[in-house]
């Protein structure tokens, strides 16, 4: 399917091509069904007793459309998380709508940056994202020590990461990779932390907590389906590059 | 599998049709009303401005004739979930001001007015939304309410924000939810027909339920993108661009004395709660 014509009519403003319109509102139809039928909660031992990968449409949106329709994908995963909640945490709009807002902006922003930087740009921002990690799991082992040992292995897996996939020269791969990491954690931090501020978390120590045991396997499961998706979608759309066998 | 058959029949508005005073308003109103009211139960933290919400609730549910059960339906499954977070709230909300009056302490426990004040209004802050939420949607068929929030989008045109195309990506949005329902369903037998196992799921087995959750998830955003391209394609032949304004075929009907009143009775009767909420509270 390579019949969209790329020269776009004088119509078009602010950029958003009705390529990007159509694809935003399908990926909003896949984050409505994803919740509908629970398939995007994945079942966890922890007391919230789900993580979510709702939030995945909104980061595929920002990477694939640009910001603005991870914007509007966003609103419709707030919009839906609203009407469905069924805790208080979500039943606030503040919560459950304006982070939901910036998933996308957020993941299509740190796509571009890193997919046009240089080696020297991702190696980086990378390991000063593993040093600011580092710095918040030696804060948490002051307080719980296992949970600040955890972070720990997060930042070093981060620092590892991220030389590996600069050594290997994946800038596409790794700029989807960070995009999904960047969305994912928009996600978390941002309702944690208006969940605290709002008065539904009694402080930032349950807040990290479930910041870590959620934010975690959302990280890796997000960074897994958006890989998956994107590069597969791309080397579709360019026939040409071909399948790597 | 029997689940993946009902799928199809997937609605996430359940409009009850009916020609009760709500049900006949403008569904312009019905947002406004909602978001005022909604603003009011954010904003509210005393027990007498929850005690009018809940009230003003319990009435306009008895006045749509929805029954008490629909709207708390919902609950039930979070259940467990609201218990745990109230007692977290209950017994460990912060320090105590100097002017709370505290009821229980013992190590790290304390219960005090307000702590027990802040469980109770988010409790009925939960019950005030829900029934609010179940209302509109009941009130109002989904192509009303998209209709309606295209309305209220088109000043953010006139300062160059995509207003026309957010309401363009709900009705998209909403357009293909059952097709995508049903390609899931033919994904999941395919995936089924193949070996796969998709039905377990447990709270230990996350890791497991993830990857049979990504056997699905996968193809089904491939189809979805598959789909917006040729969906692309339709709407450029039709001359369909992105922000177009040819594309708005209804319109709403003027406004009305008594939906204009209503509106400004029901924004009023918010503030007024609001502000007599802050008086109480300082």
């Amino acid at each position: 399917m390579r019949s969209v014509d790329t020269t776009r009519p004088a119509s078009d403003r602010d950029g958003l091509r009705t390529r990007s319109v159509a694809r935003a509102g399908v990926l909003s139809a896949v984050t409505l069904l994803l919740g509908w039928t629970h398939l995007g909660f994945i079942p966890v031992p922890t007391p919230a007793g789900a993580a979510t990968i709702l939030h995945i449409p909104a980061i595929l949106a920002g990477v694939l459309e640009g910001p603005t329709a991870g914007f509007l994908v966003g609103m419709v995963f707030g919009l839906f998380s609203f009407l469905q909640a069924s805790i208080p945490l979500f039943k606030d709009p503040i919560v459950a709508i304006v982070p939901r807002l910036v998933i996308g902006v957020t993941a299509g922003y740190a796509y571009r940056v890193f997919s046009k930087s240089s080696r020297g740009w991702v190696l980086g921002s990378g390991l000063l994202g593993a040093c600011i990690v580092g710095l918040f799991a030696w804060q948490v082992a002051l307080s719980t020590l296992w949970l600040g040992i955890v972070v720990g292995v997060l930042a070093l897996a981060l620092a590892a990461g991220t030389v590996l996939a600069v050594m290997r020269e994946e800038r596409e791969r790794v700029a989807i990779g960070l995009a999904a990491v960047t969305g994912t954690l928009t996600n978390t931090v941002l309702v944690l932390t208006l969940g605290v501020l709002r008065g539904y978390l009694p402080d930032f120590g349950t807040a990290a907590f479930i910041g870590v045991t959620h934010g975690v396997p959302e990280i890796a499961v997000a960074v897994i389906v958006t890989l998956a998706v994107a590069v597969s979608w791309k080397r579709l759309e360019r026939p040409d590059t071909g399948a790597r066998l | 599998m029997q689940s993946l058959e009902t799928l199809r029949h997937a609605s996430i508005c359940q409009y009850v049709p009916g020609d009760t005073v709500i049900h006949r308003m403008d569904v312009r109103v019905k947002l406004l009303c909602l978001l005022s009211l909604i603003t009011a139960a954010t904003i509210c933290g005393s027990y007498v401005s929850h005690v009018a919400l809940l009230s003003l609730c319990l009435l306009a549910t008895a006045s749509m004739r929805v029954p008490l059960r629909r709207v708390l339906a919902s609950i039930k499954p979070a259940l467990p979930i609201i218990a745990f977070m109230s007692t977290l709230q209950l017994l460990f909300h912060g320090d105590p001001t100097p002017t709370d009056t505290i009821l229980y302490q013992s190590g790290i426990v304390s219960i005090t007015a307000s702590s027990i004040r802040s469980v109770v209004v988010s409790l009925s802050r939960l019950l005030e939304l829900l029934s609010l939420v179940t209302l509109l949607t009941s009130a109002a068929t989904m192509a009303q309410l998209s209709h309606g929030i295209a309305w209220f989008l088109r000043p953010l045109d006139a300062i160059g924000l995509p207003g026309d195309e957010m309401s363009l990506v709900f009705t998209i949005a909403l357009r293909f939810l059952p097709i995508l329902a049903l390609q899931l369903e033919t994904l999941a037998k395919a995936q089924i027909s193949r070996g796969g196992n998709l039905s377990t799921r447990g709270r230990w087995k996350f890791v497991g339920t993830t990857r049979r959750a990504l056997a699905l998830v996968v193809p089904l955003f491939l189809d979805a993108f598959r789909r917006s391209e040729r969906l692309a394609v339709a709407m450029e032949a039709r001359c369909c661009t992105g922000g177009s304004r040819a594309r708005r075929s209804t319109e709403h009907s003027a406004w009305r004395i008594g939906d204009l009143a209503l509106t400004v009775g029901v924004a009023l009767l918010s503030l007024a709660l609001i502000v007599g909420d802050q008086i109480i509270l300082h």
